[in-house]
């Protein structure tokens, strides 16, 4: 059988599985960033590289 | 005698376990000064290079920023909600999906490429060092570069130990100092382009292919895939953050961008110069005085990096039982240990042979990226089990079978076949849709559709992998 988890190992999850602890997802300005960043600006980019040669 | 909250937090970020909120002091500026200070090393020349030789400097410039932020998005959709949500680094991120002992297979392909690559950067470090105190007069007689290497490697991986004591917040404070070094290579393409801007324009690169598409695809391939090496750095690094919603800009920004800006340095040395290194070039083109500052540049840039990614490979040795409750020195010293032989023993060896490896080694992070993103968002819809991440026994949640769970090695090593398919990282010789679609693109869609189809199929009816649970 595989060991118990350490105390505070214990401890530190049971905080975050009360939520109190946790970090939060990403919220919907993030996604907009990251749509206009990671998906938008390359696109652009892109286009903008491939008509200019 | 209790603990004050701030020795708790420098004693939990030299661990693997998650850290709470409290713990997580790190707020955007922070966050991307630490990021900006890791990405921008010696390899933004190397990539530079590799783009200039196919495309000239508009185009190349252009495709290598699409190609880096979007593998950046990829690589922060992979890693970072678990990361951030609970505080835990990128391997740790991997047991939903390898499995509660699976997770080694992604902690060796991050270990052996950030051991892999600080070696390189340390000995490039060394080599910078060594070459300033040449250009500066302070080298004694008789003794030549060669010699000084292993001396200046195993100097910087003392000072990277003595850093990396204080764990976070040695990285964070050395950051801040060095972060300067990205505004100094701003103004070394600033001095190239202005000096140099009519040839530049000229520049036709070495090794464009007739098919223009194919040159374009490849330069946005190059900034993709060498985004995606920043997976196994990025989780030690957001999880110092408390929330989502104030990593995206600093990540994608701090992280993604400085990589295709520095490279525009590599880019445009090769096209007009015929060298991606500044040190070689900024003598050519200021004088001895610039060599100096291009040198200390050079240095500081790749010490910044190896000090971040020495840390995010010693918490993912935290990961492995044994290791756990060892002293933090112990970690520093296993995890930079491997980098000083190299450096000291076989650089120049190292230096001819190792790169092939870390390439094919790079291929595995599109498929891992892939796997991750179908795992959080379509198979499991954010719902992840911080308890099942770190209970290793037969009863945790992603026990899947014997601790491995076998779609997620076939989905990746699927992932990894369909990138060398479609692109040999060595010689560029390509295949099928290449030209259209990238390599690591499809190795990742690849990948992800694989592993949710064979997850409905296998994994979700045999009521493994935690993916009925409540969670």
């Amino acid at each position: 059988m595989a060991d118990p988890l350490p105390q505070e190992l214990h401890d530190r999850i049971s905080a975050l599985e009360t939520g109190r602890e946790a970090g939060e997802d990403f919220d919907a300005r993030s996604w907009v960033w990251l749509i206009a960043l990671g998906v938008l600006m390359p696109a652009v980019l892109l286009l903008v590289g491939w008509l200019a040669a | 005698m209790a603990r004050s909250v701030s020795d708790v937090a420098v004693a939990a970020d030299k661990s693997a376990w998650p850290l709470l909120r409290s713990e997580r002091t790190w707020g955007p500026w922070r966050l991307a000064i630490a990021l900006a200070t890791a990405a921008a090393a010696t390899w933004c020349y190397l990539i530079g290079e590799y783009v200039g030789q196919y495309l000239n400097f508009f185009q190349g410039a252009l495709a290598l920023s699409a190609g880096s932020m979007i593998g950046m998005l990829l690589v922060l959709l992979a890693a970072g909600p678990v990361c951030i949500r609970y505080g835990i680094e990128s391997i740790a991120s991997t047991t939903p999906q390898f499995g509660s002992r699976g997770w080694v297979i992604p902690a060796v392909m991050q270990l052996i490429s950030i051991v892999g690559w600080n070696s390189l950067l340390l000995i490039f470090f060394a080599k910078s060092l060594s070459q300033l105190l040449m250009v500066l007069g302070w080298m004694p007689a008789g003794v030549n570069v060669r010699n000084i290497v292993p001396a200046a490697t195993l100097l910087a991986c003392g000072l990277v130990f003595l850093v990396l004591r204080r764990g976070a917040d040695g990285v964070s404070r050395v950051s801040n100092i060095l972060v300067l070094h990205v505004f100094i290579g701003l103004w070394m393409l600033y001095l190239l382009v202005t000096r140099r801007w009519p040839e530049l324009m000229q520049a036709q690169p070495a090794l464009a292919r007739p098919d223009r598409l194919w040159n374009y695809t490849t330069g946005v391939e190059i900034g993709i895939s060498s985004l995606l090496s920043w997976w196994a750095y990025i989780g030690a690094m957001i999880r110092m953050a408390p929330h989502g919603r104030t990593i995206a800009v600093p990540v994608m920004l701090g992280m993604g961008a400085p990589v295709p800006l520095l490279s525009l340095i590599g880019i445009a040395g090769v096209l007009v110069l015929k060298s991606s290194d500044p040190s070689e070039w900024l003598r050519t083109v200021g004088g001895p005085i610039y060599a100096v500052i291009a040198l200390t540049f050079v240095a500081a840039a790749n010490f910044g990096t190896a000090i971040a990614g020495i840390y995010a490979s010693a918490i993912g040795l935290r990961n492995f039982r044994s290791l756990e409750k060892r002293p933090w020195s112990i970690i520093l010293l296993l995890t930079i240990a491997p980098v000083a032989l190299v450096g000291i023993l076989i650089p120049e060896l190292f230096f001819a042979r190792f790169g092939a490896f870390l390439a094919f080694i790079g291929v595995g992070f599109a498929p891992l990226c892939g796997i991750q993103i179908a795992d959080y968002y379509v198979l499991r819809r954010r719902r992840i089990a911080i308890r099942g991440i770190f209970d290793r026994s037969p009863t945790g949640e992603y026990f899947f079978w014997a601790g491995f769970n076998p779609i997620a090695i076939a989905s990746l090593a699927l992932g990894c076949l369909v990138y060398l398919y479609l692109l040999n990282p060595l010689t560029y010789e390509s295949h099928g849709p290449y030209r259209f679609l990238t390599a690591s693109l499809p190795a990742a869609l690849v990948s992800a559709c694989i592993y949710i189809g064979l997850s409905y199929l296998f994994v979700v009816p045999a009521g493994r992998g935690g993916y009925r649970g409540p969670a």
